[in-house]
């Protein structure tokens, strides 16, 4: 099953142009700067903006065919929607709201509110929240009730625009774990944050000012990532560790020292950009160097992407001028450093 | 203010009898009690005149291109009562005696009412009688919409002193406190018959039917200074009303008022 | 309640902000309140208290209020069937002139109660543009009859509830309704299960305003509908022929009009209006 969309949506002043996108089961991250039209990729897939041409088919149906005359509403498709700005319903509680698609798709009030209360566990909201209204919650809780509310009525596709945004570090985790488990058997996840991406996604699609210009595995669209922000935003280093105060040591036992403070299985990540390669070991204030094995260059125009091997697998973008100074070749040992500013830690 | 209209305009011109536009100004008068007046003409040396709204028609013709005078009307208890509150005016004219006498005992009126002209119920249809009214006793009918005035104005309180001696129970539809909005009523076709004033019925152009009971009951209208000593030019205005040959007395009859 | 952390606050002493309003904006504020306030005192003054029983008592009043309420009730029935979905297409839909649409729906606020009462008589009267059409297929006449009190009433009162609405609606924005459709519900379950929950307050202050401007309601009912005991004489007709006859029952009927369109008020102002 798949959702295949080619087509054009009009908005005011621009257009979402999208070539015979074929999206499979499982998770994949729709990328790309502010303003490129990934909430309108996910709008149109569940029928909240209308195609002006094309099709769109899920599951081999066509919802939204403006040459054929169809149209499939939003409240028929089987797409749920969780939104960046939640779109909870104030004058309803926590739990109605988790119960309102069951109770849509004609569960009555005692089973679905059962339903509800089930999912509000697994996502995990404080059961002291679930007979208040959404108003006495905090974002992070909120996030987690939408999230739960959109799965409620366990739609075929669903599209999870910025999931993480608000919530707080300490529930990003287990709302990670939650989506990569969603019943849903397609999730679109619209998203601008690299974790996501390295822990969530099996497929990329890439958008630049309103078109599709990368998609494919993760590993297809890192080799070739079709525009700039994205070879930035895919070059970002995802690290697994565990921090104990401002020291976070990876699976490879390397010690970075972080910024800000933590606890607990982290990730660190930072830009490829950020790291520094040396012939020998770094002097000053970089006190995060370490010994690495260079496994390979891609050179691309002025820019060389290096992968590195070692204590900890890190891309790192230097110039090609520095790297031919550098005479960077596969096999090398070479010394990579970075500044403790340039690193962020999520939980 | 909404419909607050005591109309102080001096000239209007003719075709506003035309019978939609007079229809939305006449009934406005409807409105006429929530509004209060600012008599002040006396100051400047003009006079103020406060004239039942009966006699608008009468008044604009003798007024008119005479700047100095400026005439207001409401119905004869509003003008009596906003006298009572201090409004400021020079002449006034009532379409009864009753309301006369108020403004007497209240001290809002000095001077000796005259009086100058009645005004006799007539009962009256919409142009082409539609209705087939043919006397009095048709204001019974059940089939026809009746419209009276409310009893509580002078109109009404005549028609229902005519209507009581000649025995007809009228089966009426509305009682309106304003005998202009109810002819106005009966022009548009929207009542078969009512008893107005003839000279109601004339500006508004109704069909009147002959019902020689009603000639008994006619009303005053009476004129009188507001203060004990008019000024000369008061009592002008005054006189031209009173004396025969003038030109206030002159356009009363031509307009179908009785002389007294 | 009993935690001890938490401490009641008085409403009467709770700190304000610091004022930056200039002092003369404050003393023209309260002139204009005064403004406000004076009718009604006028009002209490002159007021026959000891008379007010035997006068409420007259059969003429009551039947007067009888009337009013069945008019004023039936008023902000019509106002509710037709002004929601007046609302909902005003805030909802893209219309062609939108502007000139809604100074029309805005119209019977300003225009004169008495010129609206023309206006109706003009077009539902016996021999009006569409009346006499009412007329001769249905045999239905409306002025003059309880029914034309209830029309001339929901027309003045109708823009109170649709200008309410419709600015809630817009408000609300459309958002929640999308969520509603993600998550299968079709327009009805969204109109019934979203949307009118959300501007539920409005609803109720719109309500409100519509059944007390149709309670007051006076020249267009008087025009379009003239005035007949029992039948089309509501509490205002009731007080303008008092007038002439009774000030005294008059100020004692506005004071029965005053006292209610004041707990309308108050109530509105303390549960539903934004504070």
């Amino acid at each position: 099953m798949t959702v295949e969309f080619d087509g054009r949506v009009a908005r005011s002043g621009w257009a979402l142009q999208v070539d015979q996108l074929a999206i499979a089961e499982g998770v994949t991250a729709v990328v790309g700067a502010n303003g490129t039209g990934k909430t309108t990729l996910g709008r149109a897939v569940a029928g909240l903006d209308r195609l002006e041409r094309g099709r769109l088919e899920i599951a081999g149906t066509a919802v939204d065919d403006p040459g054929a005359g169809v149209f499939v509403p939003a409240h028929r498709r089987r797409v749920g929607m969780v939104f960046q700005d939640h779109r909870l319903f104030g004058h309803l509680r926590v739990i109605d709201n988790v119960a309102f698609g069951l109770r849509r798709a004609g569960a009555d009030r005692a089973g679905a509110r059962r339903q509800a209360v089930a999912l509000l566990e697994r996502v995990g909201v404080d059961p002291k929240a679930w007979q208040r209204r959404p108003a006495a919650l905090s974002g992070g809780q909120r996030q987690r009730v939408a999230v739960a509310r959109a799965l409620a009525p366990e739609p075929e596709v669903l599209i999870v625009d910025e999931p993480l945004a608000s919530v707080d570090s300490s529930g990003r985790a287990s709302l990670r774990a939650l989506l990569g488990e969603s019943p849903a058997r397609h999730v679109l996840l619209i998203t601008h944050d690299p974790v996501d991406v390295a822990t969530l996604a099996r497929r990329l699609v890439v958008l630049d000012t309103g078109a599709v210009v990368s998609r494919g595995s993760v590993a297809e669209v890192t080799a070739s990532p079709g525009c700039e922000w994205a070879a930035t935003f895919l070059g970002a280093n995802v690290v697994p560790g565990r921090a104990q105060g401002t020291s976070v040591t990876t699976e490879g036992g390397l010690a970075l020292t972080v910024a800000e403070e933590a606890a607990g299985s982290v990730y660190v990540t930072f830009p490829a950009h950020a790291v520094t390669l040396h012939r020998d070991r770094p002097a000053g204030s970089a006190r995060n160097a370490w010994q690495a094995e260079l496994q390979r260059v891609d050179i691309d125009g002025e820019r060389a992407r290096v992968h590195l091997g070692g204590p900890v697998q890190v891309r790192a973008d230097v110039t090609r001028r520095s790297a031919d100074e550098l005479d960077l070749r596969p096999g090398l040992t070479i010394w990579a450093s970075l500044k403790a500013t340039e690193l962020t830690v999520v939980t | 203010m909404a419909g607050g209209t005591i109309t102080g305009h001096r000239h209007r011109p003719r075709a506003a009898r035309l019978a939609m536009a007079s229809a939305v100004a006449s009934v406005s008068m409807l409105a006429a009690g929530c509004s209060s007046t600012a008599g002040n003409g006396a100051e400047d040396g003009g006079v103020v005149v406060m004239a039942a709204s009966s006699l608008t028609e009468v008044m604009e013709t003798v007024f008119e291109g005479r700047e100095s005078v400026t005439p207001l009307f409401a119905a004869s208890s509003t003008l009596v009562a906003q006298l009572a509150a201090g409004a400021e005016a020079d002449v006034l004219i009532t379409a009864n005696a009753a309301t006369m006498d108020r403004a007497i005992a209240e001290g809002s009126v000095r001077g000796e009412p005259v009086l100058i002209a009645v005004n006799t119920l007539v009962l009256a249809t919409p142009a082409g009688n539609p209705g087939d009214v043919t006397g009095l006793a048709d204001l019974g009918r059940r089939d026809l919409l009746v419209g009276l005035c409310a009893v509580e104005v002078p109109c009404g309180a005549l028609a229902q002193q005519a209507l009581g001696e000649t025995r007809v129970t009228a089966s009426a539809d509305t009682l309106e406190p304003n005998v202009r909005a109810l002819a106005t009523k009966i022009s548009l076709g929207e009542l078969d018959a009512g008893l107005v004033y003839a000279t109601d019925a004339r500006t508004a152009g109704l069909a009147t039917v002959d019902a020689p009971e009603l000639n008994d009951h006619r009303n005053g209208y009476y004129i009188a200074a507001v203060s004990a000593e008019p000024a000369p030019e008061v009592q002008a205005v005054i006189d031209d009303f009173t004396g025969l040959g003038g030109t206030g007395a002159k356009a009363l009859y031509a307009y179908g008022f009785g002389r007294p | 309640m009993s935690s001890p952390t938490r401490v009641r606050v008085d409403p009467g002493t709770e700190p304000r902000p610091a004022s930056q309003l200039p002092a003369a904006v404050t003393w023209v504020g309260f002139v204009a309140l005064g403004l406000l306030l004076l009718p009604v005192v006028g009002l209490l003054q002159r007021a026959p208290w000891s008379a007010l029983p035997s006068i409420l008592g007259e059969s003429e009043v009551l039947e007067a209020l009888r009337v009013s309420l069945i008019v004023s009730l039936a008023a902000t029935g019509a106002c509710i069937v037709l002004g929601l979905p007046l609302a909902f297409v005003l805030a909802r839909r893209r219309l062609w002139f939108p502007r000139i649409v809604r100074a029309v729906v805005m119209l019977p606020m300003v225009l004169p109660p008495v010129v609206a009462g023309t206006a109706l008589l003009f077009a539902l009267g016996r021999r009006g543009l569409v009346g006499q059409w009412l007329e001769e297929w249905f045999g239905v006449s409306l002025p003059f009859t309880t029914a034309g009190s209830v029309v001339a009433a929901a027309f003045v009162a109708l823009p109170f509830f649709v200008v309410t609405v419709e600015a809630a609606l817009r408000q609300a924005g459309d958002e929640l309704d999308e969520a509603a459709a993600t998550l299968g519900a079709g327009a009805w379950a969204t109109l019934a299960h979203v949307t009118l929950p959300t501007i539920r307050p409005a609803l109720a202050a719109g309500t409100a305003l519509a059944w007390a401007r149709a309670l007051g309601e006076f020249g267009a009912t008087l025009t379009f509908a003239g005035n007949f005991p029992g039948r089309t004489r509501t509490l205002p007709l009731e007080t303008y022929l008092a007038l002439e006859r009774n000030p005294e029952a008059a100020v004692a009927i506005s004071l029965v009009l005053m006292a209610v369109a004041l707990a309308v008020l108050v109530t509105l102002r303390d549960r539903w209006m934004p504070r």
